[in-house]
């Protein structure tokens, strides 16, 4: 086994939880839209304008996961 | 380029004679759009003067032509169905649209000849489409017995038994299994004088002939039918079921051909006239424009007034049109919009530009005194799509398809034109930052090649951070734009207040916050004063942000940051491509070596993977531009909102006007 760490792991972890809740969260409101517009098909352009704006969130927990990896020196 | 098209407002007196030229001529020029004089005349001043037009007579008559018109068509098509296209056909070679020359006739010479050509299809279609109508009947009439029969084809009887007699009825039907003890009980408690006769139909269904006089035929069916008696209704067939069914098949083929056979007799009269019908149809349309136009015009005894928007540019030409066909009797007044009209809007960009107006009339047309962001939006969005699908086998793919599109349906249709030019926009984009990126189909490659990629100045996977910044650097230079351009506009209307909070604000702030993140993170040593000043400023920003909207106003930090690291989605959908990419590279490498033969599966899933992979992330690509062009880019100077110019035209689809005539 590689040793690693305990310091490295926790980062590395705290970058995936990052990524993985913003997009939970996302994919709650697109679920949201999706029902939406199952119900009633016409409203399918507002469903998507209010399931991609939240994704600005979890485009902010991608960042956070890069910035978490280029601090502890994983990348770049 | 910069605003949409400059309109005059148009009005036009003159003498009723003239009117039916003058409407003619207009509708061919197709250059104005008539607006609605009507809801003014309700205002006293002017009801003194004028009345409300109202549209010509000859519509009614029109209209109920081009439904007898439609019928006929609606027949043809029934009988003779024009093969649609397949998709792709349609799309990369569609068929060009043939063309009829039609004089330039119209009004009563037209109602003439519609009717005419009319009674002539009628006379030869008449009797064959009755004909034919007997014939469907007759067609499902015999095929309904048929099931029936099948339904009962157990029983050992003859069939024309079956129905009311002198003395007796006789029915026949299905009846399920449990309840067949249930009927022989009830039916004796009515009568005696009755036979009913079982036998197996289906699993769970038995045929039965119910035989009783006619006395308590009615008493007896009912309580039949409360068990779940089914009648059948075979009184039309003879003999026993299964030479009935032989003798039904027989006349459904022989009432078949008899069809097929006046089908033909049909198609034949369908290739005869179907063009003629058409374009004849499309003049009775063009007709009928030209006549109910003429309820938007208000009129005295002799005379009537029309009123419009025409392009500043076509002001002259129109008039110099309009006095020439109204013998000079007619006075023409073009004036500039007041401010509070509702001015149509017409987009005026140059050629190249004009398939993204597309996108911008997709989010919404300006407003008249807006600036049309067109231009703003064509180049930059394909830049941000080429940027985030990078890869350059992808993007000769989208080129391709722009191509044939091009050359195909974008001839004949100019929404498809339009999707075609911007196919190839994005295309040339997209290979071009492939080759930056040193993408070909991911790392195919290095992979499988062993080739290292030329011209790479990027690579995503390795160094995300690198693009990190130049997406955050393009993100600030973009929202900058749409400050500049909202400055611009607020100068303009000597808005000098919203210049001040919506603009100058942030050109203070962002510097300011610039100098003493660089000073905070310690990136460069700043000279002490530099910083003070920034200092200052950056407060004084955000005091002048909290004066405008309270306390609140301290959001609106957030909200532009938020808008800035919005752009961070460029390295999101960089890295998708190419991540995503790598791995359908890795799984087809790792299938590869399992086994020789296995090569063939390899390159299957090869082959599907970035097929899959192409598909999604040109979409991600494409709808993440956009946004952040809808959303961030336009908070920040565009409203939108404005009425499509539609102009008063003809448009022919089948015919084209004799050029001597015209």
């Amino acid at each position: 086994m590689i040793p690693v760490e305990i310091g490295l792991g926790l980062a590395i972890m705290g970058a995936g939880i990052a990524m993985g809740m913003s997009a939970i969260a996302q994919g709650i409101a697109a679920a949201g839209a999706v029902g939406a517009t199952a119900e009633r098909p016409e409203i399918f352009g507002k469903g998507l304008v209010f399931s991609v704006l939240p994704e600005t969130q979890a485009i902010y927990g991608l960042l956070i996961a890069i910035l978490i990896l280029a601090g502890i020196g994983l990348l770049g | 380029m910069l605003k949409p098209s400059r309109m005059k407002k148009l009005r036009v007196a003159t003498l009723k004679d003239h009117r039916y030229d003058l409407i003619k001529r207009l509708h061919e020029l197709g250059v104005v759009q008539i607006t609605d004089f009507g809801e003014r005349i309700g205002s006293p001043e002017w009801s003194q003067l004028l009345t409300r037009s109202y549209g010509e007579p000859i519509v009614r008559k029109i209209t109920s032509l081009i439904m007898s018109y439609g019928r006929i068509l609606n027949l043809f098509q029934t009988v003779d169905p024009i093969a649609k296209e397949g998709l792709v056909k349609a799309l990369f070679s569609p068929p060009p649209q043939k063309k009829i020359s039609v004089e330039d006739i119209c009004g009563e010479e037209l109602i003439n000849k519609a009717e005419k050509l009319l009674e002539g299809v009628t006379e030869d279609v008449s009797a064959s489409e009755k004909e034919y109508h007997l014939l469907e009947e007759k067609i499902s009439d015999l095929e309904e017995l048929k099931t029936s029969v099948e339904k009962v084809k157990n029983l050992d009887i003859d069939l024309s038994y079956v129905g009311t007699s002198r003395f007796v009825s006789v029915f026949v039907g299905l009846i399920s299994k449990d309840s067949c003890d249930r009927l022989v009980i009830e039916t004796n408690e009515i009568t005696k004088e009755c036979v009913i006769y079982f036998r197996e139909s289906s699993k769970e269904e038995n045929a039965v002939v119910i035989t009783v006089i006619n006395e308590y035929a009615d008493e007896v069916i009912s309580s039949a039918r409360k068990l779940g008696f089914e009648q059948q209704n075979v009184s039309k067939a003879k003999g026993k079921p299964s030479d009935a069914i032989l003798a039904i098949e027989s006349e459904i083929v022989r009432a078949k051909k008899e069809r097929e056979n006046v089908r033909q007799k049909l198609v034949e009269s369908a290739r005869r006239w179907r063009d003629e019908v058409e374009a004849t149809q499309e003049l009775l349309s063009i007709e009928r424009e030209r006549g109910d136009i003429s309820s938007n015009f208000a009129e005295t005894e002799e005379t009537f007034v029309l009123e419009g928007w025409v392009e500043a540019r076509r002001t002259e030409q129109v008039e110099k049109e309009i006095l020439e066909t109204t013998n000079g009797h007619a006075i023409v007044q073009t004036t500039e919009p007041d401010v509070s009209d509702d001015v149509p809007i017409k987009l005026d960009n140059p050629r190249f530009l004009r398939p993204f107006e597309l996108l911008t009339k997709m989010y919404a047309s300006p407003r008249y005194d807006e600036i049309d962001p067109t231009f703003l939006i064509g180049p930059v969005l394909a830049i941000y799509f080429g940027l985030m699908l990078g890869d350059a086998v992808y993007g000769l793919f989208i080129l391709m398809i722009g191509c044939l599109l091009y050359r195909g349906a974008g001839k004949v249709s100019e929404s498809l034109h339009d999707m075609s030019v911007i196919l190839l926009a994005i295309g040339a984009s997209t290979i071009v930052f492939g080759v930056l990126q040193g993408s070909y189909l991911g790392d195919f490659a290095p992979a499988f090649l062993g080739i290292d990629p030329p011209f790479r100045l990027l690579n995503p996977l390795k160094d995300p951070t690198q693009i990190l910044r130049i997406a955050l650097v393009i993100g600030i230079a973009h929202l900058n734009i749409g400050l500049l351009v909202a400055a611009y506009q607020n100068l303009q209307r000597k808005d000098y207040h919203s210049l001040l909070h919506g603009q100058m604000i942030w050109f203070i702030i962002q510097p300011c916050a610039a100098v003493l993140l660089f000073n905070f993170f310690g990136w460069t040593t700043l000279p002490f004063s530099l910083i003070v000043v920034a200092g200052v400023g950056a407060g004084v920003g955000i005091l002048l942000l909290m004066l405008k909207e309270g306390p609140l106003g301290i959001l609106s930090l957030t909200g532009f940051l938020g808008n800035w690291l919005s752009y961070v989605r460029i390295l999101a959908l960089i890295l998708a491509t190419s991540g995503i990419a790598m791995t359908v590279n890795i799984l087809t490498k790792m299938i590869a070596e399992i086994h020789p033969m296995a090569i063939f599966l390899a390159i299957f899933v090869c082959i599907f993977g970035h097929l899959f992979n192409f598909i999604l992330n040109c979409i991600g690509a494409f709808v993440h531009s956009l946004r952040l062009h809808y959303v961030e880019f336009f908070s920040k100077f565009y409203v939108g909102g404005g009425r499509d110019f539609r102009p008063f035209k003809a448009t022919r689809r089948y015919t084209e006007l004799m050029k001597n005539t015209a």
